[in-house]
């Protein structure tokens, strides 16, 4: 791949050309300008002359005396029938008659003499006197003027071209400062100090806006490695505890010193603690495969009350033993296009959550109902403690716990809404809590309805 | 009852052995495809356990190989690898059936029960227990001629455990037989308990001798006496 120069650099090429594309331009217009003058001026003075000398022979009756009185300046020479009447000096000198001869042939010409000079020559004829008439002009100053503006401007080429570049490089430079600026600062963030910030000079122009952008994918790094650092610890803490237990009591049972009676209790333990981290890893690795976003999950259409009802049907013991009164509401068949085992776990999770955290002979509500613009509304309503506003978010995240010595106790992993959110978010649906009661939670799972087959 | 074990892990490939010695099974174990596909080919075995991520040549390619041979030996993969493509591709090369490790021990005894014998017709309409009794058809349950009332959960789960009686069940095997639920991540393990005490309140608590036992750590079995 071609290595792109530098965005300064190209900056500094663009203003470049464009300045002496510009200088060109103007530079052009001068000349063409100024020679357009000089043309007009150097013809107007040869016809002036011409006609000068004309009315002087004319008013004068054709006596060439009174024309001698303009010869000092001027180129002209005046014949009648071919013969040479008078010619000025400096006619002479320019040895003009040798260019113009005595034909009448022409009405104006131009003549360059070897020593480099040059003439425009008008010829005319008197007929009141029979004269003819030849004036030229000597335009070799033009030129001069001209050639010494053409050398101006070329010489003024060089100069232009270095001022805009250095002006160019200079003007870019000082654009870019504060892009430079901010490349220095944000080499300096890493992860162990992602809490810094690029600083916001003005936050409403291009830089400042850039540097806002920046600062907010910062801040979402920072969110996703804080979460990170937390799932690393908890998910230490979760699979090192059993696995402590698993060694601690093997060991011991191996001392020697235990009764048969009390090995089998070890070995008791041992399995279930394996039970406990088998079912651990299970769940773990549901989410990773749900995070690595290769699942490719047949889904299928079926009413969402049904799988509803099956489920509280399952975990209605669990509510009895807590003596407490689960209900189930649900209006109508409503046809969902999913993926069944994801949503029965998702549906699973958080009714369980309800039962399990909800006090003995608290109720237990859950609500199907359609929203009237595509949707089905799921609703888990419980009457427990509740779940305070700022952790609602938070219950979502792996290992979360809000009281955790208990939720552990009761047997959960700190998985079952992370997975819940993952299997609902899957199927194109959205699960949170929504504000409905206090006390108590509303969980609320909104997912797509199926299409009219 | 000879049975093959193609497991390179030596712990695992111990535990099983002696796991199917103590229930007077045959065991032979090969380390590698290679060692286990000869032997295979050489022995008469009546059923093979194979794991799928083996040294040399993959689980997989033995399984092929074998069938490719018209080998009809029951084969009951073991493998750590439980996602559904995974399982479809070995149920498809021949597998008879399909056990993600880490698994239940009595589950693997009632995979292997299942599996040799196969075609043998089983589906007894009265089963029994000392003085329990449950009849399939009239679906009513007695112990000691006394009719004891079942929801329609308890009876499915006392027929699976009569099913398998003096064979300890785990809850695994309860979620997925009784229950029919598949994923293993599913927490139905305080469902099952609760079915469990409530199924124990009705059988056991107003009879002498106790016949559903929990094994604990591992799960229950119905039976007469001790664990």
């Amino acid at each position: 791949m071609r290595r792109q120069p530098s965005i300064r650099l190209r900056l500094t090429i663009w203003y470049s050309t464009v300045m002496l594309l510009f200088f060109c331009l103007i530079s052009g217009l001068i000349y063409v300008f100024v020679r357009q003058q000089l043309d007009d001026l150097f013809q107007s003075k040869l016809e002036t002359g011409y006609d000068t000398v004309a009315t002087v022979v004319v008013i004068s009756y054709g006596d060439i005396y009174d024309v001698m009185h303009l010869g000092h300046n001027s180129l002209f020479r005046l014949t009648r029938d071919g013969e040479t009447v008078y010619q000025t000096n400096k006619w002479k000198e320019a040895d003009l008659s040798a260019v113009v001869g005595t034909a009448d042939t022409f009405e104006q010409m131009s003549w360059r003499d070897p020593a480099d000079r040059h003439y425009r020559i008008k010829s005319g004829f008197i007929p009141e006197y029979n004269f003819r008439l030849v004036f030229a002009q000597d335009i070799t100053d033009m030129e001069h003027i001209l050639d010494a503006l053409l050398l101006i401007l070329l010489a003024g080429f060089p100069a232009a071209a270095l001022l805009a570049v250095a002006g160019g490089w200079f003007m870019a430079g000082r654009a870019l400062a504060p892009i430079n600026d901010m490349t220095r600062q944000a080499r300096t963030i890493s992860a162990e100090n992602l809490s810094e910030r690029l600083p916001v000079p003005n936050p409403r122009d291009e830089i400042g806006r850039l540097a806002v952008v920046f600062n907010d994918t910062l801040s979402r790094l920072q969110h996703s490695f804080e979460q990170l650092r937390r799932f690393t610890a908890d998910a230490s803490h979760e699979l090192r505890t059993p696995l402590t237990s698993l060694r601690a009591t093997g060991e011991v049972a191996l001392s020697g010193k235990v009764e048969p009676a009390r090995l089998r209790e070890a070995i008791a333990s041992m399995l279930e603690e394996t039970e406990r981290l088998t079912h651990l890893v299970d769940n773990l690795l549901i989410l990773a495969r749900g995070d690595s976003g290769k699942f490719a999950l047949p889904s299928v259409r079926l009413d969402l009350g049904g799988m509803v009802a099956a489920v509280i049907d399952d975990l209605k013991v669990l509510a009895e033993e807590k003596s407490q009164h689960i209900e189930f509401r649900g209006d109508g068949p409503l046809t969902v296009r999913v993926h069944a085992a994801t949503v029965r776990q998702a549906i699973l999770n958080v009714v369980h959550n309800a039962i399990r955290y909800t006090p003995n002979g608290g109720h237990i509500e859950v609500v199907l109902s359609g929203s009237g613009d595509g949707w089905a509304l799921l609703d888990v309503r419980d009457d427990g403690p509740g779940i305070p506003t700022l952790e609602q978010e938070k219950v979502f995240e792996r290992f979360y716990r809000l009281d955790k010595a208990r939720s552990r106790a009761e047997g959960g992993t700190g998985l079952g809404l992370s997975i819940a959110r993952w299997g609902i978010r899957t199927n194109g649906g959205e699960i949170g809590f929504v504000p409905d009661r206090t006390p108590g939670t509303c969980c609320r799972i909104r997912l797509p309805l199926a299409a009219e087959e | 009852m000879h049975i093959l074990v193609i497991e390179d892990e030596p712990k695992v490939a111990r535990a099983i052995r002696e796991g199917l010695e103590a229930e007077h099974y045959q065991v032979s174990v090969a380390a590698t495809g290679e060692e286990g596909f000869f032997l295979a080919s050489n022995q008469i075995v009546d059923l093979i356990l194979l794991d799928l991520m083996l040294p040399g040549r993959s689980g997989l390619e033995i399984l092929a190989a074998l069938r490719g041979q018209g080998c009809q030996t029951p084969v009951l993969i073991l493998t750590a690898r439980d996602a559904v493509d995974d399982r479809v591709a070995g149920l498809d090369q021949g597998a008879d059936d399909y056990l993600v490790k880490p698994f239940a021990f009595p589950e693997l005894l009632a995979r292997i029960r299942a599996l040799t014998r196969r075609g043998r017709y089983e589906h007894a309409l009265r089963l029994r227990l000392a003085d329990l009794e449950l009849d399939c058809v009239t679906r009513r349950v007695t112990r000691a001629g006394q009719e004891i009332p079942l929801t329609s959960r308890e009876f499915e789960l006392l027929e699976y455990l009569l099913r398998h009686q003096g064979h300890v069940v785990s809850r695994q095997m309860l979620a997925q037989d009784v229950w029919r639920i598949q994923d293993r991540a599913t927490p139905l393990d305080n469902v099952i308990d609760v079915h469990i005490a409530r199924l124990r309140q009705k059988m056991d608590a107003p009879f002498a001798s106790p016949l559903l036992k929990t094994v604990r750590g591992v799960g229950f079995v119905l039976k007469e006496g001790a664990v």
